[in-house]
């Protein structure tokens, strides 16, 4: 495999990107209301139930989580649901396919092109806001070391879970229902909304299981649970590489079954 | 084995007859009744390495259908295919590394870059050496006038700029065979001739097999020495292009603008062509359309000015066009016999 031809790809995808610098600068705003009205919110949620903490969890910590995950949310997003959606039922599909590429490798070199800008414009400032807003103290070194992996991870499954829900173009022709199902599931099972550990019990043991978790509890808990170091951190990214190996073998094998069933439309 | 192979190949869709209307889509929703178009039909076709073949047909004929299994995009129903000894659609990662494809209503470059960068990521893709990049960007400024157009984002070209590119795209790994599918669709008829001059100078230097596809007479004619006719998934005409020109080159579609007739004397005017030119010349009518009255006719059996002479001194003809004979027509005639 000739690894600079991806590079080449990346390279091109981040070009292309900030060709549309006003993108960045609404989404960073966007963001940015988000995070501060999230703050009032958390702030009444604790000042009305009149603990200091809940499920043992206090407001900075608990707008912390929410913060990162919502900073995550900006840095790992790929559409590549809706850019496989597109390219099949455009039969655009047809410029990948005559690349003497891998067809997965460049989507995900396209998508790592846009994770860095995403990253650099709205991922890290949109970080150090959040913990601005909470009012904590930086994060140690060693969770910041560990926290790189589980974002490069969580992008990884990201993107998998994403194509897997674009390849529902080739049964059912259009993924939006497909994709707001996906999307439905992660809002609520991932602890993007509400932090998983203010989940009941039960509940919270289920879905520690599931790769949704893998893409905000698990990033956000190794840097949010300041001091917890290696041996918090060591299971979650377990569990991400798990489900990075099964989903990865699952789109591999869906994808060349898709790809027989392949009708190129349009001239 | 290098040139081109297909035999008895087939590609057949499984589409959803749609019913009408919004009654017709609800019931779409819980039965679904689904017919099979045969797109190709039982082609058998044997190209040679560097020559520049001529793929014709109406739309809808299976061109493309045909040129997608060849760059390995699509599986075929059935049959063979092999190109440079390569199967493609089960080796297309290594097969599409010898080959160039355009389809003339997308474009395989980077759409918000300028047109160096798209060239620039394929030469990483393919692995180009320096040399060969430079040899073969200076052809295309040379020949395609390329050098203006590198700095332009390609959402901003013309159709033609944008043609011209990706065909220079194409041949940018020095691949040995080449499918050009509708590369003058929608161009202007400069620009298409300058398209046109540009394959044949890239396949004389390069030496590549050219399978170019067009719904346009003319644009092959000028171009290849061989034709292969295709309509309805199946070959029809497979031989040089003189035998083909010598049968269709003869034939012209004479326009009139009727706007001043009335639907008698448009009827008249037929009747009385028809008999004075007797039924031995060949002569056909279309429909009228936008008040131009179409009909063809053997230039070999009847003069243009004999049979428009009479119709000009009887009838009010606001205008007239002379044009090549149109697909369709070549199509009917073929059906009619005019090939055997």
């Amino acid at each position: 495999m000739r690894l600079r031809s991806y590079r080449a790809i990346v390279r091109n995808e981040i070009q292309a990107s900030l060709a549309y610098r006003g993108h960045f600068l609404f989404h960073l705003a966007g963001t940015a209301i988000y995070l501060v009205i999230a703050s009032f919110l958390w702030k009444a949620v604790f000042a009305s139930s009149g603990a200091e903490a809940i499920g043992g969890v206090g407001f900075e910590r608990a707008y912390l989580y929410v913060g990162i995950a919502m900073s995550l949310a900006g840095l790992i997003q790929t559409n590549v649901d809706y850019s496989l959606n597109r390219l099949v039922m455009s039969g655009d599909i047809f410029r990948h396919l005559c690349r003497p590429q891998d067809f997965m490798g460049q989507l995900f070199a396209e998508s790592i092109g846009d994770g860095i800008v995403n990253c650099a414009a709205i991922g890290m400032p949109a970080l150090v806001l959040s913990y601005a807003l909470s009012g904590t103290s930086p994060p140690d070194l060693v969770n910041v070391l560990l926290f790189v992996p589980a974002v490069a991870m969580a992008f990884f499954l990201n993107f998998l879970i994403d194509f897997l829900t674009g390849l529902a173009v080739f049964p059912f022709h259009s993924i939006r229902g497909v994709t707001n199902a996906k999307d439905a599931a992660i809002l609520v099972l991932s602890g993007a909304l509400v932090p998983l550990p203010f989940y009941p019990a039960g509940i919270r043991s289920v879905l520690e299981w599931l790769p949704f978790q893998a893409l905000y509890n698990a990033p956000a808990r190794i840097l949010a649970d300041g001091g917890a170091g290696i041996s918090e951190a060591l299971p979650f990214l377990a569990r991400q590489a798990a489900w990075a190996i099964i989903l990865f073998v699952l789109a591999r094998v869906l994808f060349a079954a898709g790809l027989r069933k392949l009708v190129v439309n349009g001239g | 084995m290098s040139g081109i192979r297909l035999r008895d190949v087939t590609k057949h869709y499984r589409v959803l007859k749609r019913r009408e209307g919004l009654s017709g889509s609800i019931r779409d929703l819980v039965s679904r009744d689904y017919k099979t178009v045969k797109a190709v039909d039982g082609i058998s076709l044997s190209i040679e390495q560097g020559e520049l073949v001529g793929f014709i047909g109406p739309n809808g004929a299976g061109k493309s259908t045909t040129i997608k299994m060849l760059s390995g995009v699509l599986e075929p129903t059935s049959g063979t295919i092999e190109v440079d000894g390569f199967v493609p659609y089960r080796q297309r990662r290594r097969y599409v590394q010898r080959i160039g494809i355009v389809f003339g209503q997308r474009t395989q470059l980077w759409w918000d870059l300028a047109v160096i960068e798209s060239f620039k990521l394929l030469k990483e893709v393919y692995g180009i050496d320096d040399a060969a990049y430079e040899r073969n960007l200076g052809i295309f400024d040379e020949i395609a006038g390329l050098k203006e157009l590198r700095g332009i984002p390609v959402r901003n070209l013309s159709l033609g700029q944008r043609m011209l590119c990706d065909i220079a795209a194409s041949f940018i790994h020095d691949p040995g065979t080449i499918f050009l599918d509708e590369p003058t669709i929608g161009l202007d008829v400069e620009i298409r001739a300058k398209v046109r001059k540009i394959i044949k100078e890239l396949n004389r230097l390069k030496g590549a097999t050219v399978l170019l596809s067009s719904h346009d007479v003319g644009d092959i004619e000028s171009l290849a020495r061989r034709i292969v006719l295709i309509d309805k998934g199946k070959i029809l005409y497979d031989g040089p292009t003189e035998k083909f020109n010598g049968i269709f080159g003869r034939y012209r579609t004479l326009r009139l603008d009727v706007h001043g007739l009335s639907e008698e004397g448009i009827a008249r005017l037929k009747e009385k062509t028809a008999e004075r030119a007797g039924a031995d010349k060949g002569i056909v009518f279309g429909e009228v359309a936008g008040g131009w009255l179409g009909l063809s006719f053997d230039q070999d059996r009847i003069p243009l000015l004999e049979l428009l002479t009479p119709i000009l001194a009887a009838f009010e003809i606001k205008d007239i066009k002379v044009e090549e004979i149109a697909m369709e027509e070549v199509i009917r005639r073929v059906y009619e016999g005019a090939l055997r």
